[in-house]
């Protein structure tokens, strides 16, 4: 296990900053772009993805030597699929709001790039456990981001967070940011405010 | 045939699968930096979206629903797709080698983009009949292989331009893709 | 070929597994999903009529609005029939499922939208219950339904909204003539 150092604190700095799978890896962008309206429906689209994550993680680091190379993405994809639909059912039997305004995102979840590149680049080489933590970080700085993204479209698109009025009565909401071009422009905004960021970072470490 | 033409005229233009919908946007910007290929992805895309369409829709309507496994909707569906993706693969290598030599690095991309699984649930959802999904299907892929078409030639321009740095790259790509979004809503306000 | 066989067979067992696993999750949330849909149905109707709600099993849907129409319920009170709710799915861009309360003079006592999925901040202005579209139906009947006017930039929600408020009057007033006979 020497090559297989992993530490859970580098695990969660990479989820979170380093890896960021939307900010940095910009990965998974269909639902990001799509599903961040509301802080509501981040937080919804974050955890389902943080729970697929986790299993598919675990399921196929434990199966990683049953799966043959050749026909791995399949087996990937049949297993992330299986979790996925987990997730639908069980999202319409008890949280129907939030599986009605997530709506197709929720299966679509099965091509969402984070969980097919986690799986192929982390939990096909490492252990069950290390796996599991390496989903539960990704899914955190994926929810994370997905949080930070909506605060800002609903704040200022509707007025509101989580449903709550926050601005005054005479503040007139940019109804533009909550609609498919608001996704666009704030997105592209927070990542060039994350590239700038690292260009600091860097060239003060370089200092 | 009024129905069908809207249905066309939606999928194309109005409810564009990119800049409304937010299906494929991986591929949008991850293969639009030059034309040529950003049309070959959005051909290859076109293509299998439509069959995939005309397939996904008879396996619900002919299998799964009679079988009333509706719940499997989602794993059959991206099994199909892998599977059509990998088939579309050997026969072009087989039958048409200039066609796969201009589209094969594309296909296997194709199984994992969104908008074609999307643009499958989205012909159940909506209850389309068989050759409403196909023309929605194609229509669909149409419009996406617009969307990365013009996103492409605005980037093309962009190695000309002096951007900032932070915003070069996804994030340059992201705000022109808003500027298109917004012209496409201008489209969309109007009916 | 021996080798693709193999491939082929663990695949299947994958997938088996997977099935597996989805019926038994499905064993349980099916019948909540199902019981959940009954209820928004119920909470949807008793805002529109009050009484007692019979779902008319005799009542055959005519072929020109079948396509729309998909169930019409019969609401009671003291034994006298006060109206009908009648279950529409429409297309906007997307499909949306709808109830229509309509009372025995075919007033319209109000439209509940059930499931939509029109686009956010454009489409979804048409399907917003206390906003300028869906309070316009109230008290209308078929002679001054062209009265309601669109939302602007959600022009094909709203006509499609229109048009199954149309098939549900269509639908009552046959119920009616049929009663008169």
């Amino acid at each position: 296990m020497a090559k297989d150092k992993f530490s859970v604190k580098k695990a969660f700095r990479d989820g979170l900053f380093d890896q960021n799978p939307i900010f940095v890896q910009l990965l998974g962008m269909c639902s990001t772009l799509a599903v961040s309206t509301s802080v509501f429906n981040g937080i919804g689209m974050g955890l389902s993805v943080t729970f697929v994550l986790i299993l598919s993680n675990l399921f196929i680091s434990m199966l990683r030597n049953l799966i043959p190379s050749k026909i791995r993405i399949a087996s990937y994809i049949v297993i992330i699929a299986g979790f996925v639909t987990v997730v639908d059912m069980v999202l319409q039997a008890f949280i129907p709001s939030l599986a009605e305004s997530l709506g197709l995102f929720i299966p679509l979840i099965v091509v969402n790039c984070i969980i097919l590149a986690r799986a192929e680049s982390f939990a096909s080489k490492h252990g069950p456990l290390p796996s599991m933590l390496d989903g539960l970080a990704m899914g955190i700085g994926f929810t994370v981001a997905l949080v930070i993204i909506s605060a800002i479209r609903e704040l200022l698109g509707s007025g509101t967070l989580l449903g709550f009025k926050i601005t005054p009565q005479s503040f007139s909401p940019a109804v533009l940011l909550i609609s498919p071009v608001g996704g666009f422009l704030v997105v592209g905004g927070l990542i060039a405010l994350v590239q700038w960021i690292k260009s600091k970072s860097r060239s003060k470490k370089e200092d | 045939m009024a129905n069908i033409f809207l249905l066309a005229l939606t999928a194309l233009l109005i409810e564009n699968f990119v800049f409304v919908k937010f299906y494929g946007i991986c591929p949008f910007l991850g293969v639009s930096q030059k034309t040529d290929t950003a049309v070959g992805m959005g051909l290859a895309v076109t293509f299998t979206m439509t069959i995939a369409s005309a397939l996904t829709w008879s396996l619900y309507h002919f299998v799964l629903k009679p079988l009333h496994i509706e719940y499997l909707e989602t794993i059959a569906f991206i099994l199909l797709i892998a599977c059509l993706v990998q088939f579309i693969e050997m026969f072009l290598q087989k039958a048409i080698p200039s066609l796969y030599s201009a589209l094969g690095i594309y296909l296997p991309l194709i199984t994992t983009n969104c908008a074609v699984l999307g643009v499958a649930l989205l012909n159940i959802q909506n209850s389309y009949n068989f050759i409403e999904s196909v023309i929605y299907g194609f229509f669909a892929g149409l419009g996406f292989l617009l969307a990365i078409f013009l996103l492409s030639l605005i980037r093309e321009r962009f190695e000309f331009a002096r951007i900032p740095k932070p915003f070069q790259g996804v994030p340059i790509a992201l705000i022109a893709g808003g500027l298109l979004a917004l012209a496409f809503s201008g489209l969309k306000l109007s009916f | 070929m021996k080798k693709y066989l193999s491939l082929g067979v663990r695949l299947s067992l994958f997938v088996a597994a997977v099935v597996l696993m989805l019926s038994v999750v499905n064993l349980f949330t099916r019948d909540i999903i199902v019981e959940r849909q009954r209820i928004a149905g119920q909470v949807a109707r008793e805002a529109l009529l009050s009484g007692s709600f019979t779902e008319m099993t005799d009542f055959v849907i005519p072929e020109s609005e079948a396509k729309t129409v998909t169930a019409v319920y019969r609401a009671e009170q003291n034994g006298a029939v006060v109206g009908y709710c009648v279950d529409v799915t429409v297309k906007g861009y997307n499909e949306i499922t709808m109830i229509v309360g309509v009372n025995t003079d075919l007033t319209i006592t109000g439209v509940k939208i059930l499931k939509q999925t029109e686009t956010p901040g454009i489409g979804s202005k048409a399907m917003d219950e206390n906003g300028a579209f869906l309070p316009q139906f109230k008290g209308l009947s078929s002679r001054n339904l062209d009265s309601v006017t669109a939302i602007s930039g959600a022009t094909v929600s709203s006509v499609g909204v229109q048009s199954g408020v149309r098939s549900a009057l269509n639908v009552c007033s046959l119920i009616l003539e049929g009663k008169g006979e």
